[in-house]
């Protein structure tokens, strides 16, 4: 990350305030725990950063809150410890998508690499859409996209990048979700209102989880103090 | 059941709350037969440590039966008698797969919090704040236990809990932090804090094949306790100034290697504003902040700094140009408790160690409050408390 001029002269007071909120921001998010306060958790840590390192990230946070008004833009890289080929197999059984992607309620395959998607959105109106693969090079590459007239545009690509000599799978998602031409539903705006980027980058996470440790970890529903006996 | 809560800063309770249960395949519970409170615990019960939830369930430190498994646990029965490590290890990701348990790439639900602070995932544990998970401790009953099926040791019915309760977290720890010494035989060891971790790191350096450990701490106790074993040298900081007699214990050499058994884990996740507080807190009770400072200036040149006390955040004032011109090595981390299981249970069996001994109090669950103010303010000469729910 390149750090600004402006930046290194903001060291001193400005990297402890911002360490200071930034952390106030992250405890707030820890507490809180939806995914509305992991945003604001994300810019806390952004804060964090930025006081430990003196380095801005600011305009990076700035580009993706423009991207996210354009749609929503993810592309994520992490390393699996299995073999190019399982995680390939893995993706192009695309019905299990929604095992580790929870925006996503259903995916179900049709023939001709065709499949038909359900997204998990608040609200009575249904979200789906029709895909269909455009580039399938096993153990290397997968791509699909929406059908044409499709309520919303979607695209995905994911890269297996062989790593310590197969063993491993370097996998790179890209990931989209852009708007229709012209007027949106009020589904396509509640996709919007409801998928954070950041989101969908930990569901590329919990892919690598599963994957690796065969479940995704979680405290959802563990006793505390909190819950009555 | 009953479990020690967190409520607040100083502020821990016995609460009622419901049972454990299994949430995903490779779960298991336990029924807790013994647990402990480890000198990290004070960090939470002082309030250092950001992101910890009124009512959040305390202690990585514990033992005991099973009593239910999940579906995909294959090598654990009900009945079992377990010790747990203290990190959570899916024992597959690449880290697992080097032995590097510690660092587990896939048992921390708030991982990508930890990414941003760190630049990686950190693994989860036991009831150490949301920022390591958020799980619930086993400073209760009964506790859950993800990745049962690789986070565990059988122990054998002919030994005790309390000669194995310390391999969740101390031994280990102490193990670990004097493996990283890479001692060769008629060296000397220095170990800054005679706590739990400072009394097995000084054993753990003597089994390895140090000739002399000198250990430093202003606790007479403590002092004492490290004293018994041969080959240990004892300087008590607040009555000697120990930086120019461990120079002239070694010829002026300074110690093959130094320990920090102290640590700044009150660091939390660096806030300047809890940094400060701890500074001066730790100042106050422990002097902490000079140990790791003191480690370095001490170690002879060419030597190693093992870290095994615990950092959070930031660290003001690091002599790195001490650490740079005298050519030291450093180590450190969280422990990979797992690697060190069977090898550990081992020497207790043997009884090449005796882990019993730091054990001062004996308490019953309910009694946790009184026993975190007792460990807190080293009354009755307290420095191990094993709770038995």
């Amino acid at each position: 990350m390149l750090a600004s001029n402006n930046s290194n002269e903001n060291q001193g007071l400005g990297e402890w305030a911002a360490t200071l909120g930034g952390g106030l921001m992250l405890a707030y998010a820890l507490r809180r725990r939806s995914w509305s306060s992991a945003l604001i958790g994300a810019g806390g840590a952004a804060l964090l950063y930025r006081g430990a390192t003196g380095q801005n990230p600011a305009e990076r946070v700035l580009q993706e809150v423009s991207q996210t008004a354009d749609g929503i833009q993810v592309h994520k890289a992490v390393t699996i410890q299995r073999s190019p080929e399982d995680v390939y197999r893995f993706w192009r059984r695309i019905e299990n998508l929604p095992r580790f992607m929870q925006h996503l309620k259903s995916v179900e395959a049709l023939d001709d690499g065709r499949s038909r998607w359900e997204a998990r959105i608040p609200g009575p109106l249904p979200l789906n859409w029709e895909a269909r693969v455009v580039r399938d090079e096993p153990g290397e590459i997968l791509e699909w996209e929406t059908v044409a007239g499709s309520t919303v545009e979607h695209e995905g690509q994911v890269r297996f990048v062989p790593k310590d000599g197969g063993r491993a799978t370097e996998l790179h998602v890209t990931f989209s979700y852009l708007p229709p031409l012209g007027v949106a539903g009020a589904a396509v705006a509640q996709l919007f209102n409801a998928v954070t980027e950041q989101q969908i980058k930990e569901e590329i996470r919990n892919c690598k989880q599963l994957l690796e440790a065969g479940e995704i970890p979680t405290i959802e529903g563990q006793t505390s103090g909190r819950v009555s006996s | 059941m009953k479990a020690v809560c967190w409520n607040g800063i100083h502020d821990v309770s016995v609460e009622t709350v419901p049972d454990p249960t299994i949430l995903n395949p490779r779960d298991a519970i336990i029924r807790v037969t013994s647990t402990a409170i480890c000198g990290s615990d004070l960090h939470l019960y002082d309030g250092y440590i950001p992101s910890m939830r009124k009512g959040d369930i305390l202690g990585h430190e514990f033992m005991g039966e099973v009593v239910e498994i999940g579906p995909e646990v294959m090598n654990l029965k009900v009945g079992d008698r377990i010790v747990v490590p203290f990190p959570i290890s899916c024992g597959r990701c690449y880290f697992c797969d080097h032995e590097m348990y510690s660092l587990c790439d896939n048992s921390n639900p708030n991982a990508w919090m930890t990414e941003k602070l760190y630049g990686q995932a950190i693994a989860g544990i036991y009831g150490y704040s949301h920022l390591m998970g958020g799980y619930a401790g086993g400073q209760a009953e009964y506790v859950r236990v993800p990745f049962a099926d690789v986070d565990h040791i059988k122990i054998p019915e002919e030994l005790s809990d309390e000669q194995v309760l310390f391999l969740t977290d101390i031994f280990p720890t102490g193990y670990q932090a004097a493996e990283q010494c890479d001692i060769e035989a008629g060296q000397t060891v220095a170990v800054f804090g005679c706590g739990p971790v400072g009394q097995f790191a000084i054993r753990s350096a003597l089994l390895l094949g140090a000739e002399r450990v000198i250990a430093i701490d202003r606790f007479r106790e403590r002092l004492q306790l490290a004293g018994q074993v041969d080959g240990v040298e004892t300087l008590n900081y607040e009555e000697t100034d120990a930086m120019e007699e461990l120079q002239e214990m070694t010829g002026g050499r300074g110690p093959d290697a130094t320990i920090d058994a102290v640590g700044m884990e009150a660091h939390g996740t660096g806030l300047p504003a809890l940094y400060d507080k701890a500074k001066q807190m730790v100042r106050l009770q422990t002097d902490r902040p000079t140990a790791l400072r003191q480690a370095i200036l001490a170690c002879r040149k060419g030597g190693t700094v093992s870290i095994p006390g615990v950092y959070g955040g930031f660290v003001d004032k690091l002599p790195m140009g001490a650490a740079f011109n005298k050519g030291l090595t450093l180590r450190m981390g969280q422990t990979h408790v797992h690697r060190y299981l069977r090898p550990l249970l081992e020497l207790i069996r043997q009884n090449k160690i005796d882990p019993t001994v730091i054990i001062t109090h004996r308490l019953s669950l309910e009694e946790a409050p009184h026993a975190y103010e007792i460990f807190k303010h080293k009354e009755e000469n307290c420095v191990k408390v094993v709770l038995q729910p």
